[in-house]
């Protein structure tokens, strides 16, 4: 198709068998072959082969980038929201009050450990640490904590208590779960 | 070369074309579900695939000798879209606008908090084009590679457009019905103006007419459940 013809062209380059779509693996470029010299046709299908072998890279580097983009942005997650540094367990519960110990072991400026208690899947009490700095705090780095919430029905019940931990200035906060959970019944 | 050989060329372009849409979808998915995910509402981990996807697709027209002209960058057909968009977003607007009306939610200024009437068609505008480059201009015309000019490459394009709306259910069905509009015509006049326009007024009447809550406020990927 000449330039000028291509100009009034408005219809779509229509499809892959037809002319027009500037695909070099068309019709087109098969009947041009066929048309021109011997020397044209290998030219053309060398350009072919080449914009085949262009595409194939272009593919195959951008899903790689695509996976290892996931991968990072999920590692970098796992380090930054999801950290694994706080040590733990709920040692006791009863109707009221549950007590434990944290440690945390990234290196937190943070004086204590936002703590998040649950009993029976559900949110019972929110609260912090002792104070690293408070007189009588252990050496090995473990804080003390007691959570207090509401009485609760007669019969057996499971506590699970969580570190909160605070990423990106805050924005995002996760709960790192200390230990296992506390199965106690009350009377 | 020799219709065997030919053939093979053809297949290999139409699975070279097939793997293009892949590579550059994935780019919408990650944008939609991993980077408001594992990155929160970071705008720089969002560039990441924008810019490889628009990296890619300028590479891809490179190696096919696709010019701006081609994709539909261009003004000479822009009445002829235009001409077959206006029948179809006439009669849409008209029951989009009564149903509004009828209902007590239409509000032209609801965009962007109604902050300027004017603000939503100008972005809308930017907005518009920008997709449409990337789902006709790309994706419309590597799935005509695929399964030539018609109705399988038309649904495929609008199929494709509704998944990258996933999981709002309203939107999905509009987008896959404005896909299906946007897909034919660009198909007979591929004009990125006449249907990107198309695309940024008809979000905005939409937008206008229908209560934000059906919309879920626009909001697709894993954002749609935050």
């Amino acid at each position: 198709m000449s330039d000028a013809a291509s100009r009034e062209q408005t219809d779509t380059e229509t499809d892959a068998g037809g002319h027009g779509l500037r695909v070099p693996f068309s019709e087109d470029d098969s009947s041009s072959a066929h048309d021109s010299s011997h020397a044209h046709a290998n030219s053309s299908a060398r350009r072919a082969t080449a914009a085949r072998k262009t595409l194939v890279a272009a593919i195959t580097i951008k899903l790689a980038l695509d996976l290892l983009f996931v991968c990072a942005l999920a590692v970098y997650t796992q380090a930054v929201s999801l950290r694994a540094d706080f040590e733990g367990a709920l040692e006791y519960a009863d109707g009221r009050a549950a007590r434990g110990w944290v440690r945390d072991s990234g290196g937190s400026t943070s004086d204590s450990v936002e703590l998040q208690l649950y009993v029976d899947g559900r949110f019972a009490a929110a609260g912090r640490s002792a104070s690293r700095h408070a007189p009588g705090a252990a050496t090995d780095g473990r804080l003390g904590f007691e959570l207090s919430f509401g009485p609760l029905p007669p019969g057996e019940h499971e506590a699970r208590v969580y570190a909160v931990s605070a990423s990106r200035g805050g924005t995002r906060r996760t709960l790192r779960q200390l230990g296992g959970p506390l199965r106690f019944v009350v009377q | 070369m020799d219709r065997a050989d030919f053939d093979n060329n053809v297949a290999e372009g139409r699975w070279l074309a097939a793997w293009e849409i892949v590579a550059a979808g994935t780019s919408a998915l990650i944008a939609e579900w991993c980077v408001y995910a594992l990155a929160g509402g970071g705008a720089l981990a969002l560039m990441f695939p924008v810019l490889t996807a628009v990296v890619f697709m300028l590479v891809s027209h490179r190696a096919r000798g696709e010019t701006l002209r081609d994709v539909g960058w261009r003004l000479d057909n822009f009445t002829e879209a235009a001409r077959l968009l206006a029948p179809v977003m006439l009669a849409v607007t008209a029951a989009l606008v009564a149903a509004g009306w009828y209902n007590s939610t239409l509000d032209f200024r609801r965009w962007e908090g109604g902050q300027s009437i004017l603000g939503s068609p100008v972005l809308s505008l930017l907005w518009g084009p920008l997709q449409q480059y990337a789902l006709q201009g790309f994706i419309n015309r590597r799935a005509q590679i695929v399964f030539g000019k018609g109705s399988a490459s038309v649904l495929l394009t609008a199929l494709l457009f509704a998944l990258f709306h996933l999981p709002n259910p309203w939107l999905m069905l509009a987008t896959f019905a404005g896909g299906l509009l946007w897909s034919w015509v660009y198909q007979r006049a591929p004009n990125l103006l006449a249907v990107g326009i198309s695309h940024g007024l008809m979000t905005w009447v939409l937008i206008s007419s229908v209560p934000p809550a059906a919309l879920h406020n626009l909001r697709v990927g894993y954002k749609f459940f935050g």
